[in-house]
């Protein structure tokens, strides 16, 4: 309980220079973790409530930065900074919502560190980039010694800070699908400016003509892990989408959360600010929709 | 750990424990001490420099990770008599109070105005969130950082 | 010494921070220096059972002075050997030459603590068996003023309101260096006085005065947090005495949070009386200040203060006052900007609106029918002056009548107590063709040096540029008060013009005619003086906001504008940025800012962020406009630091009030009512 610290304690630096190298350091330390950005690692190892014997610093890592398009896919290397999310003209392009959403996280100086791969295997259940992938079908490509397997966002984010790596893996890639027929949108309410919010709601939907074939809500912030909100879904999944059909869904959309009352506001007031959210984050979908139409 | 950082253009050598923040290295090692630390949560800002040309958080970095990398604080942007157009803006608009958050603040405006020649009212708001003063209600910066955009790239 | 002072004793260049060239006490190192790391107290409530290792209570055993005698016998324990009282106490220390090695030698230091059930809100206060054993109860202060009185009125209202407690956050945490060099104990502050730490230190040290130097080092920010001492200075200072090397104590953030003097905690029953057209001619209030676990400083005289200025700049008859300060097991009570003039100023306010509202009439009206011209000496002995003028011209200057035609405004009328008793002091020095300038209160952002080089060179006129002001320290000028309460403008201001006139006097004694600035220049003159001063010096001010829902929903404060009478302004551009800054704080005290306690007594806020300071974005536009006056000082300043946060809280809560349509009784408002009803 000494939550006054502000000094790390002792550790044993590595910087490897090849992913191998990497993965030959995770296989035989112990008590190791991997630091990219470091934007949420430091801060708990200042308030020693991360105490790692081993950090494996994977920056000098070449060729993990990338933003690239693969076919139909939007492939991110696991050292893009959340900056360069933010400004990357083809993440723009294609998927306009991953930078939206990366544009909340923070402030400037620290989106220029911090990483998407730090983002998403630190599974802070406020971080605002694993609800986007959840809203946009991302795939996250885990990388080990043994080779590497891919892992639907879905699947990946187990409770707060937790995730289906194993300790052997590294984030290595994430990949989304391109889909021009889906409109999509991130709002994020926060408390004071800068905090972390007290939810973050991405969306997204898929139209088939007038008809919404599919409807993906993803809320951060509001439970242990990033959540969906099913039901909210369903009722808006094969209608056509009206604003009337909106309200009512968002009406519904905090089913799945389970918010906790702490110094960002109450439950039933958090409650309130997810089914305000997404009504705003389908609104503004919807608009899109409208607009490219 | 052996570490070279180029600090203000000069190369520095040292030897340094992997934990030790670049805060730490920079002020109690190098003596630059117009570096701050005003929060240990990554919220305020007064730490912050550039590190490759990026605006940073200097206490939320290993000294390690910055190895073979360049580094720029306060003390590198100007010096009195030949002041950062930035600085010269800010003595202008009286921009400080305690002057704490001041180094800071200047290291975030100099990202800013390094991307964007000539911020909005809104872009100048965004570029300073991460960043906290407590004496002056952020307008004299605010109003600073517009006056330094226009000396150096016209209105 | 001379030799570690070098660098230090140089003058302040106004442009220093800039260049990253200010000195506070975190950028001075030392040969050999130690730091200290200081073990803190995880229970708001135990008992010690077991007290081993590192500096701990049973080597230090001293006292906080200002809590040694009285107030039943309860000393506030620089290190506590039996129980400890609120999360963060200092309990023990240790130390080493590297900052991140002290920190691991935390580990060295043995405490085991049996929970108590802690205390945490004054209504628990009230009813529950004393924290302290040797107490009866836990009231450590009970204060009645005015008069009892009975009344029979057409309206009678009433209402309980609150300011919750709040951290002063500072950007620069406090700190020390403490270095006995074998005959003196230098101390190297990040301080509002010189002279009450050196006070304090020697009182609780047991040391004489004339061992102990305090040097004021550049400051970053108060607010009140930094005028007094704390245990951790004693502990520096103490093994600086014992080893005779330089100790530097820096507090973290966190500490900040949980361990540093917290300003507000402090709740009314307010109760007016009132005939049907608005006047007020009777209030009884009820104040309850929330002390914190020691008895000292500010939570004891605060229901006194707060009482005195309870009716604000209102002409009311009949007063009636009581207060109360309670324990609980949270860090001591202490001033925060303004120090119970907002907590007087947001309850008088909050029950004119209600007035207002019962009676349909509007708020601005109901103010002025409560004011005359003239004097008035309120009950207590608060004196105003020309109210109802002001009140006109502030409608007029704020552009009331055309704001509210935006509906949904705040209105705030004030008065500001400038602590001008007993004084303060100054000191200049010609010397070498050049004049240098100490005041006795401590600069920690309101820029002295742009105002006293500016008062110096005006009196003697030499140009700004030969003045030198420099950093406050008690070998050069020994006697003093300190920088708080609005006062340094009004009192350093006119010490410096006597300490000027003085010269002026003297030199003209001697050439027998009136000097030249050359001729001042050739000479050499020393003049310490303090300048004494009795009786009130009040200025009135008021303030106006404008809310309206934000892009979410939630109310939102546009613009501020603000009315205030500053006397002289000596620096325009400084007294401005004051309060530009007073007026952010004043608004993060409506809708944010909070020291969140949860039932076992721990502090919530995990950062700075979270304690509700205000970034900078979605602030609201703010206007400022003087009222031209003097003062009875010398060259015409009062006090204004202060102004911004006494009126800009009940102008916002009201504004806010109208928007959501709910009345609102305490700050800072909880985020749930700030959300727009149909949300």
């Amino acid at each position: 309980m000494r939550s006054w610290v502000l000094f790390p304690k002792e550790f044993v630096y590595h910087r490897p220079n090849t992913l191998d190298e990497a993965f030959e350091l995770l296989e035989t330390l112990k008590n190791c973790k991997i630091i990219a950005g470091g934007q949420s690692l430091i801060p708990l190892m200042k308030l020693r409530l991360a105490e790692p014997s081993h950090i494996i610093d994977i920056n000098r890592i070449p060729n993990l930065d990338y933003i690239r398009q693969v076919n139909n896919e939007l492939r991110i290397g696991c050292l893009a900074r959340i900056s360069d999310i933010e400004n990357s003209d083809l993440i723009r392009r294609t998927c306009p919502m991953l930078s939206e959403c990366a544009s909340t996280i923070a402030d400037p100086l620290v989106r220029n560190m911090g990483t998407i791969g730090g983002n998403i295997a630190h599974a802070d259940p406020n971080n605002d980039v694993p609800a986007a992938l959840l809203a946009l079908d991302g795939k996250i490509v885990a990388a080990s010694k043994a080779g590497f397997r891919i892992i639907d966002a879905d699947d990946f984010f187990l409770d707060a800070f937790t995730t289906v790596l194993r300790p052997n893996e590294i984030v290595k890639e994430v990949r989304i699908p391109i889909n021009q027929n889906r409109a999509c949108s991130y709002v994020k309410v926060e408390r004071n400016y800068g905090d972390y919010g007290i939810v973050g709601v991405a969306v997204a939907i898929t139209l088939n003509g007038d008809i919404c074939e599919r409807c993906i809500i993803a809320l951060a912030g509001v439970s242990s892990k990033v959540t969906k909100a099913y039901e909210a879904s369903k009722m808006i999944e094969g209608k056509k989408i009206t604003t009337m059909l909106i309200k009512k869904a968002s009406d519904i959309a905090d089913t799945e959360a389970k918010p906790v009352s702490d110094i960002r506001g109450s439950e039933e007031f958090k409650r309130r600010m997810i089914r305000m959210a997404v009504l705003k984050a389908l609104t503004q979908a919807l608009k899109r929709i409208r607009k490219s139409a | 750990m052996k570490v070279r950082i180029k600090v203000n253009g000069v190369m520095r050598e040292a030897d340094v424990e992997p934990r030790l923040l670049l805060v730490h290295f920079l002020r109690d090692h190098l003596g630059l001490t117009g570096t701050h630390i005003g929060c240990d949560t990554t919220s305020c800002g007064a730490c912050a420099v550039l590190l490759d040309g990026k605006a940073v958080k200097s206490c939320t970095i290993f000294t390690v990770m910055a190895d073979g990398s360049s580094v720029t604080t306060i003390e590198g942007l100007g010096e009195p008599g030949k002041p950062h157009p930035i600085q010269e803006a800010f003595i202008r608009k009286n921009a400080f109070q305690c002057g704490y958050c001041t180094p800071g603040m200047i290291m975030a405006a100099y990202q800013l105005l390094t991307r964007i020649k000539r911020p909005s009212e809104e872009e100048i708001q965004e570029a300073l969130s991460g960043n906290i003063c407590r004496c002056t209600g952020y307008k004299s910066i605010v109003d600073a950082i517009k006056l330094a955009s226009k000396n150096m790239y016209g209105k | 010494m001379e030799r570690i002072l070098q660098g230090i004793e140089e003058p302040l260049s106004a442009d220093r921070f800039v260049f990253g060239r200010g000195k506070f006490v975190d950028d001075i190192h030392f040969e050999g220096m130690l730091h200290l790391k200081v073990i803190r107290s995880p229970y708001a409530r135990a008992r010690i059972t077991r007290l081993e290792g590192g500096i701990n209570g049973n080597e230090l055993n001293a006292v906080l002075a200002s809590v040694g005698e009285g107030e039943g016998g309860v000393g506030y324990p620089v290190l506590p050997r039996d129980f400890v009282n609120y999360v963060g106490q200092p309990v023990a220390a240790v130390f080493d030459t590297d900052r991140y090695k002290a920190e691991d030698r935390a580990e060295e230091v043995q405490i085991d603590y049996e929970p108590l059930k802690p205390i945490i809100s004054i209504e628990d206060a009230i009813k529950s068996e004393p924290i302290h054993s040797q107490m009866k109860s836990n009231i450590v202060a009970e204060y009645e003023l005015g008069k009892k009185f009975e009344q029979r009125a057409e309206i009678v209202l009433e209402d309980t309101l609150e300011m919750q407690r709040i951290i002063p956050n500072p950007l620069e945490p406090r700190g020390i260096i403490a270095f006995f060099d074998g005959t003196i104990l230098n101390i190297f502050a990040s301080t509002q006085s010189v002279h009450a730490w050196r006070e304090g230190l020697s009182s609780s040290l047991k040391i004489s005065r004339e061992r102990i130097r305090v040097i004021q080092m550049d400051t970053g920010g108060a607010f009140g947090s930094k005028g007094g001492i704390y245990p951790e200075y004693i502990i520096a200072s103490y093994l600086s005495l014992k080893t005779k090397r330089p100790v530097k104590w820096i507090e973290t953030r966190l500490e900040h949070l949980q361990a540093t003097n917290q300003g507000r905690g402090v709740k009314a029953n307010m109760k007016i009386f009132a005939n049907k057209s608005g006047r007020v001619s009777g209030l009884k209030a009820e104040l309850y200040v929330d002390a914190g676990a020691y008895p000292f400083g500010a939570g004891i005289w605060s229901p006194r203060w707060i009482g005195y200025q309870i009716t604000g700049p209102y002409a009311i008859r009949d007063v009636w006052v009581k207060g109360l300060s309670v324990l609980t097991n949270k860090v001591p009570q202490g001033p925060y900007r303004g120090a119970g003039r907002p907590e007087a100023a947001f309850f008088i306010e909050r029950m004119m609106d209600r007035l207002a509202d019962e009676l349909g009439k509007d708020p601005f009206d109901i103010r002025l029918i409560n004011t005359v011209n003239g004097e008035w000496r309120s009950r207590t002995g608060l004196v105003i002056s020309d109210a109802r003028r002001f009140l006109n011209e502030a409608r007029k200057e704020l552009l009331y009548d055309s704001m509210k035609r935006k509906r949904y405004i705040g209105f705030s009328f004030f008065v500001l107590i400038p602590a001008v008793e007993p004084g303060e002091s100054a000191r200049i020095l010609i010397k070498d063709g050049r004049v240098r300038v100490w005041l006795g209160g401590s600069s920690h952002g309101q820029g002295h040096e742009f105002f006293a080089r500016k008062v110096v060179s005006k009196e003697l006129g030499i140009p700004i540029e030969l003045i030198d002001f420099v950093r406050s320290d008690t070998e050069e000028l020994g006697e003093g008060v300190g920088s708080w309460g609005s006062r340094s403008a009004l009192l350093g201001g006119a010490a410096l013009v006597e300490a000027s006139r003085q010269i002026l006097n003297e030199a003209r004694k001697k050439l027998g005619k009136k000097p030249s600035a050359k001729e001042l220049l050739r000479g050499e003159f020393d003049k310490k003086v303090f300048y004494k001063h009795k009786g009130q010096e009040n200025s009135l001010g008021a303030n106006l906001a404008i809310a309206s829902f934000d892009e979410h929903g939630f109310a939102r404060i546009e613009e501020i504008r603000a009315f205030y009478d500053a006397g002289v302004v000596l620096n325009e551009d400084m007294v401005i940025s004051q309060i530009f800054g007073g007026s952010i704080q004043g608004l993060g005290e409506v809708i944010s800012e909070i020291a969140a306690y949860n039932e076992d007594g721990q502090i919530i806020n995990g950062s700075i962020s979270e304690a509700g300071v205000l970034k900078c974005e979605g602030l609201p536009k703010i206007a400022v406009v003087f009222k031209r006056s003097r003062s009875s000082a010398p060259h015409g300043a009062k006090g204004v630091g202060e102004s911004p946060t006494i009126g800009v809280p009940p102008a916002c809560t009201r504004a806010i009030e109208l928007l959501v349509g709910e009345r609102l009784s305490m700050n800072p408002i909880p985020i749930e009512k700030l959300l727009m009803k149909k949300v």
